[in-house]
C-alpha cells in the first residue's frame, strides 16, 4: 500500500495554505467581513442585559463585576467552545469536493481546522478585551491563567466534533441535531447565569456538563483573577486528551471509508 | 530494463448502488475499521463490484491508456492508483509518488483568484510556498491564463480553469502522472502542448491517462488496457489494435 511522504514541514505548510484559504475564501465575498463574529455575541449579550435590566434573570453578582461583562464574557467563551465544535464540520464541508478528486496528506485540514479555532477565538478574546476595558476590570497577571481553561474548552469542542464527523459527513441528520442541541446545551450551560444550587436538577445537570468548569474558570480568572474550579478543569482536560487522541485516529483511519460513500 | 513503478494485484472494489445502504454500510465498515476486524469480502444487498480482480504494473517510460465506456471503472481505478480510495481486495503497490488529479480544477475555490488557487492547488499536491515560488511562471506560461492571474476562478472560461488545473498537475512531475480526461477541454493548440508534454513525462517516470477522444491516445499511449463492467478483459501493447477492439466491442 502507498505510504506518502509527508514531513511534518509538509504537513504544517499545508495546513497553513488550506488555513489562510479559509479565512480568505470566507470573507472575499463579504463586505463586513470579521465584523460578523463581533456583532452576534454583541448582540446576544445585550438581549441578556436587557432581561437582566427587567428582572427576568436573577444576578446577585460577584464582587465589582456587572451582570453585562458577566454575560458577555460567558457568551464569547461559549462561542469560542461552539467555534471549536463547528469548523471541522464547515472545513470538510468545503473540501468534501477537493478530498474527492485529489489525494494530499487528510491530516492537514485537522491541522487548518485547529488553526482556524484558535484564529476565532483570538477575535473573540479581543472583544472581551475592550468588553474588560469599559467595565473598567483590571487584569492582573493571575487572569492570564485563563489560556489554560480556555484550551481545555477548545480542545473538548475539537474533540466532541472528531467523534461526531464520520456521522456528520454520512448523515445530513446530524448537522440538524447539532444545531437544536448546541441551542438546548447554551441554556444547559451556566453561561448567562451562575452556577445554581447542585441539589436542583437543573444544578445536577449543569455541575456535570463538561463546558461548565473550563468556562466558569475562564471566566473567573478573567474577571476575579482566580477560580476555585481547577480540579473541574483538569478532570475535563484528561477526558478531552482522550477524546483529541482517538478521534484524531478515527479520522485517519475511516477518512477514505467515508470520502467514497458521500 | 526500465523501473517498475506501479504493481497492482487482484484488485477489487465494491460499490453500492442505493445511497441508504451505501451510508449504512459505510458506518458497519467504519466500525469493523476501528476494532481492527475483517471486512466482509462478500457482496451485500445493492452492492456490484466496481472493479474484480484487476492485476498488472507500469514501468518507467510507459504510458497506460484505460479504455472503457461509462462505468467501467476507470475513474475508480484511477482513484484507487492515486490513494483517494482504498481498494476491498489486492494490493497496489506504488515506487514512487501518484499524482494528478481526478478531475481538474476541483480543489479551486472559486473566489480566490487564479494565483492564489496555484498556490492552494500546488500545496495540496505537495508543494512548499517556496517550491511553488519557483515553478510559477512555468505554470502561468503553460496555461495561458498571464492576464487573468488575479482573477476569481469564477470568471475563468472551463477551458480556463482545466487548463490551469492541468498546468499545476503537470509541474509536479511524479512518478505516475495520471491524465483523466484532460484532452476533451481545450483547444488544439493546448491539447498538443498537452500531449507533448505527457511524452516529455515519459523519460521519468509513467503516466495513466483515460480519454474519449481515441485518436489522440494513439499518438502518446504505448499500452492499453480494456476494461468491462469492472474486468479487465484486454491488455495490448499494440495500442492501435486495442483501440480498434473497443470500437468494436463499443458498437457491438
Amino acid at each position: 500500500m502507498q505510504t506518502p511522504t509527508t514531513s511534518f514541514s509538509k504537513f504544517t505548510d499545508l495546513s497553513w495554505r488550506i488555513f489562510v484559504r479559509n479565512i480568505r475564501a470566507a470573507h472575499r465575498k463579504s463586505i463586513l467581513g470579521m465584523v460578523w463574529v463581533v456583532i452576534p455575541p454583541l448582540v446576544n449579550a445585550a438581549v441578556w442585559v436587557l432581561l437582566n435590566a427587567n428582572g427576568v434573570i436573577q444576578f446577585d453578582g460577584m464582587e465589582g463585576v456587572s451582570y453585562a461583562i458577566f454575560a458577555l464574557s460567558g457568551i464569547l467563551f461559549w462561542q469560542m467552545f461552539l467555534d471549536a465544535l463547528q469548523i471541522p464540520f464547515n472545513t470538510m464541508m468545503t473540501f468534501e469536493p477537493i478530498i474527492k478528486s485529489l489525494y494530499f496528506e487528510r491530516s492537514s485540514i485537522l491541522g487548518a481546522t485547529s488553526l482556524e479555532i484558535i484564529f476565532n477565538a483570538a477575535i473573540r478574546f479581543l472583544i472581551l478585551i475592550f468588553g474588560l476595558l469599559f467595565y473598567e476590570i483590571s487584569f492582573g497577571i493571575g487572569s492570564l491563567l485563563f489560556v489554560i481553561p480556555v484550551l481545555v474548552l477548545l480542545l473538548l469542542g475539537f474533540g466532541i466534533s472528531l467523534w461526531l464527523l464520520p456521522l456528520f459527513l454520512l448523515y445530513k441528520d446530524v448537522n440538524r441535531l447539532l444545531g437544536f442541541a448546541t441551542q438546548f446545551a447554551f441554556f444547559l450551560t451556566p453561561i448567562v447565569y451562575q452556577l445554581p444550587d447542585s441539589n436542583t436538577w437543573f444544578g445536577k445537570i449543569a455541575y456535570w456538563n463538561p463546558v461548565t468548569p473550563p468556562l466558569l474558570a475562564a471566566r473567573d480568572l478573567v474577571l476575579l483573577g482566580q477560580t476555585e474550579h481547577w480540579i473541574g478543569v483538569g478532570i475535563v482536560f484528561l477526558i478531552t486528551l482522550i477524546l483529541v487522541i482517538s478521534g484524531w485516529r478515527l479520522f485517519r483511519v475511516t477518512c477514505e471509508r467515508i470520502i467514497e460513500r458521500i | 530494463m526500465s523501473k517498475v513503478l506501479l504493481q497492482i494485484e487482484g484488485v477489487s472494489k465494491k460499490l453500492c448502488k442505493n445511497l441508504q445502504l451505501s451510508l449504512r454500510y459505510g458506518l458497519k465498515d467504519i466500525g469493523a475499521q476501528m476494532f481492527g476486524l475483517q471486512m466482509s469480502q462478500d457482496l451485500r444487498k445493492e452492492e456490484f463490484w466496481a472493479l474484480k480482480d484487476v492485476s498488472f504494473d507500469l514501468k518507467q517510460g510507459e504510458c497506460m491508456a484505460l479504455l472503457g465506456q461509462n462505468g467501467a471503472g476507470k475513474s475508480t481505478l484511477l482513484r484507487l492508483i492515486s490513494g483517494i480510495m482504498k481498494p476491498d481486495a489486492g494490493d497496489i503497490k506504488l515506487y514512487g509518488s501518484a499524482k494528478g488529479i481526478v478531475s481538474l480544477g476541483a480543489g479551486f475555490d472559486q473566489f480566490l483568484t487564479g494565483r492564489e488557487n496555484v498556490y492552494v492547488n500546488g500545496a495540496l499536491l505537495g508543494f512548499s510556498t517556496k517550491e511553488i515560488d519557483a515553478i510559477y511562471n512555468d505554470i502561468v506560461n503553460f496555461a495561458e491564463t498571464e492576464e487573468f492571474m488575479n482573477t476569481p476562478v469564477k470568471y475563468y472560461s472551463s477551458g480556463m480553469t482545466v487548463r490551469l488545473g492541468y498546468a499545476i498537475a503537470a509541474q509536479v512531475k511524479p512518478d505516475i502522472l495520471i491524465v483523466d480526461e484532460v484532452l476533451a477541454v481545450g483547444d488544439e493548440a493546448f491539447k498538443e502542448k498537452c500531449l507533448n508534454r505527457i511524452k516529455e513525462h515519459l523519460k521519468i517516470g509513467a503516466v495513466i491517462i483515460v480519454a474519449h477522444q481515441l485518436n489522440l491516445l494513439k499518438r502518446v499511449a504505448n499500452r492499453c488496457l480494456i476494461l468491462e463492467k469492472g474486468k479487465v478483459i484486454e491488455e495490448l501493447s499494440d495500442v492501435e489494435a486495442g483501440i480498434e477492439q473497443f470500437r468494436k466491442r463499443m458498437h457491438g
